[in-house]
């Protein structure tokens, strides 16, 4: 008890920086799956917009330059899964393995033609962290869950507004419409095509975003392999989430938890086996898919190609 | 149209889109190894060497820790060896290429190839064996203890290795420790839990329980050499529950994080101290000094143009030769620590510091 009250403050911390960056993939693969599309490319994605937020925040000086740059990159690599998997109807699992293989090698080759033998482009900065009036003097939780950066505060923000999205807004519904049956849709007037691309563009720049996240608000540097397992987090969340913004903003932070959890076990038990702590997040991955992951949850047409002419 | 002649075409296109994807990650693969610098000029025009030198490595030049600590040996080595000329290093390569890595340079008629680790003596086993005919090349592998880690080797006669001396590292940073800590507890994070590491750390408590035995070390042996965010949460907690002041980090990307953990704790309070290279600076607020390792390949290079080197020997890179050293230091630590920290560094080289016992009395706890 008492290791877990002299932890919590940096649990609660490590809980919310764990869990941005996965929250914002996730909630950009729901828009995906929502429209039928499993994209199993996140974790490229993000190593691009890792990079791109990095480079550019770096160059600019200007870290939300970055951001807008990672999310501009996210999208347009997504747009190579959109056009083979909505244009071409090619399979979208192997696009997406195909996306994890070469995003993460132009995003390293941009990084060695940008930093070069040029060590002092190694390191940027991040963002300062915004303390909220009143909140984050809280006593132990006020620091670590209202002194955020705000981009932290923009990826929960998200979350009801998405909910909103999908509950309330034709949009949303023509969204829905679309990943439980295109055809249905195509026949009450909505442009599956159209709307397929534009959940292609809303995941694309939600992940670059939470790539983003890594190299501008976790760490001031980019390296290959900083995405580290996020992108394929981020899509058993959306499962454990039961494809719902609330739900994955929930498996997000429970991820978050167990990985802060693992984090303070190692930094207090020096001499326990570290490995084993570091499997925690993990263990409760596969375990909550095993208790969540039924596919009959998700949207009926999700991995299937659509054919507009086929019936 | 029928949906057979409608999946055949979609096939074919399938297959251009593939094709092209899988062309431009191959491509984008081979290109991303390269650094695009101008390495190759360090060591003058191309016809002026008589000597060719390679490294490989499996991370890149600019990691802020060990590749570019490798990277900057080489350097200064190429500086004081006219005669030399330096290839592009090879980065990023994992272990499964690295003996296609060094048979490429072997066929390409270098003198001295460089692996920058101990994984490498397992990858190349092999490829020394078939160059034992060949009188050009030699292989300098860092970090590694040719009797325990070369056994299977059926000759070393073109090999050579080198270990730092651990200890003085370790003790060094441990002065530095323990002079700087207000606190009394310092932390140590390493990338993997390797005897070296371990000897290190043992040293650094060591050296730092010497200038105030009240002082507690906390560490994590296994923390990788990626996960900068690890390196951020770690230090963060141990600075929270264990009032940790100064760091001293051995695993690359990973201390980038703990260094921002502690600029986060006040930069004026919570130290670093880095390795293996001398970054302390204005951009780096937290540190103080910096343990620097040079891994002696100037050193290979003189016995290979004497004709010396080989046999398994192994270079130790130690505070004698210049192998190592601490760099400068920051403002933030007063005339009167540095002058004390400068005598006791001469006694760590003269080995009067911390004796054997002591620093196996702390590695026996690990």
């Amino acid at each position: 008890m008492d290791f877990f009250m002299t932890s919590l403050p940096t649990i609660l911390n490590a809980t919310t920086l764990s869990a941005v960056p996965i929250l914002l993939a996730a909630l950009g693969e729901l828009f995906s799956e929502r429209a039928g599309l499993v994209n199993i490319g996140l974790e490229g994605i993000m190593a691009v917009g890792a990079f791109v937020a990095f480079a550019v925040g770096k160059m600019t000086g200007n870290l939300w330059l970055g951001v807008c740059a990672a999310i501009v990159a996210g999208i347009a690599i997504n747009m190579i899964y959109a056009f083979c998997t909505v244009t071409l109807c090619v399979d979208q699992v192997v696009v997406g393995m195909a996306i994890n293989i070469l995003a993460p090698a132009l995003a390293l080759f941009g990084y060695n033609m940008f930093v070069g033998s040029n060590s002092a482009n190694a390191t940027g900065v991040i963002m300062e962290r915004i303390q909220i009036p009143g909140l984050s003097a809280i006593p132990y939780i006020g620091g670590p869950v209202f002194g955020q950066q705000l981009l932290a505060y923009l990826a929960f923000i998200l979350v009801p507004l998405v909910t909103y999205f999908f509950k309330s807004f034709r949009g949303g519904l023509s969204f829905r419409s679309v990943g439980e049956n295109p055809q249905a849709a195509e026949t009450l007037g909505i442009n599956v095509i159209r709307i397929k691309f534009v959940a292609c563009v809303a995941c694309g720049a939600l992940a670059g975003m939470g790539g983003a996240f890594l190299s501008v608000c976790m760490t001031p540097i980019y390296i290959d392999g900083i995405v580290m397992g996020r992108g394929f987090i981020a899509l058993a969340t959306v499962i454990f989430g039961r494809w719902s913004a609330v739900g994955i903003m929930a498996a997000s932070l429970l991820f978050g938890f167990f990985d802060g959890l693992n984090v303070a076990l190692q930094a207090q038990f020096n001499a326990a086996p570290v490995m084993f702590f570091k499997m925690i997040p993990y263990i409760f991955t596969i375990i909550a898919l095993i208790f969540f992951g039924s596919r009959h949850a998700g949207p009926k047409a999700n991995g299937q190609p659509y054919y507009r002419e086929s019936r | 149209m029928s949906e057979s002649k409608f999946n055949f075409m979609l096939n074919r296109r399938q297959a251009i889109a593939l094709g092209l994807g899988s062309a431009a990650t191959v491509a984008l693969a081979g290109c991303s190894g390269g650094s695009g610098s101008d390495d190759k000029a360090a060591g003058g025009d191309s016809s002026e060497g008589s000597y060719k030198v390679a490294m490989i490595m499996s991370g890149t030049i600019t990691d802020g820790g060990w590749d570019q600590g490798h990277y900057e040996s080489l350097k200064r080595a190429i500086e004081s060896h006219p005669k030399w000329e330096m290839l592009e290093p090879k980065e990023n390569t994992p272990d499964a290429d690295a003996a296609t890595a060094a048979q490429s340079y072997v066929d390409q008629g270098v003198d001295l190839i460089i692996g920058n680790g101990n994984q490498f003596a397992s990858d190349w086993a092999e490829v020394v064996a078939d160059a034992e005919g060949n009188d050009k090349v030699h292989f300098l592998i860092t970090n590694t203890n040719p009797t325990s880690e070369m056994a299977d080797y059926k000759s070393l006669a073109k090999v050579e290795t080198v270990l730092p001396n651990f200890k003085q590292t370790g003790a060094l940073a441990g002065v530095v420790a323990g002079l700087m800590t207000k606190t009394n507890s310092i932390g140590f994070i390493g990338g993997m839990k390797l005897p070296s590491t371990e000897a290190k750390y043992a040293a650094y408590l060591a050296a730092a329980q010497k200038i105030n035995p009240e002082i507690k070390g906390q560490y994590n042996f296994e923390a990788g050499f990626t996960d900068a965010s690890l390196g951020t949460k770690l230090t963060e907690n141990w600075i929270s529950t264990n009032n940790v002041d100064v760091m001293w980090g051995d695993a690359s990307a990973v201390d980038n994080g703990s260094r921002q953990a502690l600029e986060s704790a006040g930069a004026d309070t919570h130290f670093d101290i880095a390795q293996p290279i001398d970054i302390a600076g204005a951009d780096q607020p937290t540190v103080v000094t910096s343990t620097v390792t040079d891994w002696k390949i100037d050193q290979a290079m003189d016995e290979i143009e004497k004709g010396e080197f080989g046999d398994g020997k192994v270079i130790t890179a130690d505070m004698s030769n210049g192998g190592i050293s601490l760099g400068k230091f920051s403002d933030k630590v007063p005339e009167d620590v540095q002058a004390k920290i400068k005598e006791l560094a001469e006694q760590i080289k003269s080995d009067s510091f911390v004796t054997d016992a002591e620093v196996e009395a702390i590695a026996s706890t690990l």
